[in-house]
């Protein structure tokens, strides 16, 4: 469930910054998309590094 | 792009932290309030179990409690309640249907439940914090019961889930140990009683599934297998 922790949190945080630098809402939804990817990826390798730890 | 996942990897550390600081108290709690398991008529099912697994021996523990219940601690030892051992003891519920919860509880250790736990409990804190930070936003004070609602509904499906896994491993040792499917069935139809339950939970809140689904899942397993039921 780390993995969409992740997702939703770089969905928002891309939203943010789309918002910040004046996008539309395509570009929101682009931002979005982008770095809830990056967040997913990076959860990703914490879930493996919990599990490998354990 | 890290530092502006800062605030997602500290929550995750702190939640994994919470956990970890838990999962000491309770495995300390469980070494001091048990002992172990001997009894004469399990015996040799725990033999015929061990001895199917290929495992020199399968320990068990009695954890000084009432309320009945069975546990896998997240160190792989297992424990059945004295609440439930006096079921046993009572005659309420029979030797093969207690190496039937045994199995269950070894499935947990070997499917790796407690390493999968630890990570969803840990996401589960993750997944809360920021559907709470979004929800009060756009739905002030109710926000944040919609968020605790949607997380414990997402980590009871998960657990759910375990559950089934659990069960099967369950079948199948019990099969292969020559001990059979029949007694895992006829403790979920005594389950709800005996472990006391006064109405259940909605079942997308429930941590496990409905007795009638879990007998089943079992009986479509033996439909598989080709077992005489």
């Amino acid at each position: 469930m780390i993995i969409l922790a992740a997702l939703l949190s770089g969905a928002l945080t891309g939203a943010a910054i789309a918002r910040k630098r004046g996008g539309k809402a395509v570009d929101l939804l682009h931002y979005a998309t982008v770095y809830s990817i990056g967040f997913g990826l990076l959860g990703v390798f914490i879930t493996i590094f919990i599990e490998r730890m354990a | 792009m890290i530092q502006l996942a800062l605030p997602l990897l500290l929550t995750i550390a702190v939640s994994l932290l919470m956990y970890r600081a838990a999962a000491g108290r309770t495995a300390r709690m469980l070494t001091d309030q048990s002992a172990p398991l001997r009894d004469a008529g399990l015996a040799p099912l725990l033999v015929q179990m061990a001895r199917a697994l290929d495992v020199p021996a399968i320990p068990v523990h009695v954890f000084d409690i009432d309320p009945v219940n069975g546990l896998a601690a997240p160190d792989g030892r297992i424990f059945l309640t004295r609440g439930f051992v006096q079921k046993y003891r009572s005659g309420e519920v029979t030797a093969p249907e207690m190496a039937s919860v045994i199995a269950h509880e070894l499935g947990h250790v070997a499917l790796g439940h407690s390493r999968r736990r630890m990570i969803d409990m840990t996401g589960q804190s993750a997944v809360f914090v920021v559907l709470q930070a979004v929800l009060t936003r756009f739905v002030p004070i109710i926000g944040f019961w919609i968020a605790s609602a949607i997380t414990r509904a997402l980590s009871s499906h998960l657990s759910r889930g375990a559950e089934y896994e659990a069960d099967a491993y369950a079948s199948a040792l019990l099969v292969k140990s020559g001990i059979g499917t029949a007694p895992q069935k006829s403790l979920f139809l005594k389950l709800d009683r005996l472990v006391g339950m006064k109405g259940t939970p909605p079942a997308w809140l429930a941590s496990h599934p409905a007795t009638a689904d879990r007998i089943a899942a079992i009986e479509a397993r033996e439909a598989r297998w080709h077992q005489p039921v």
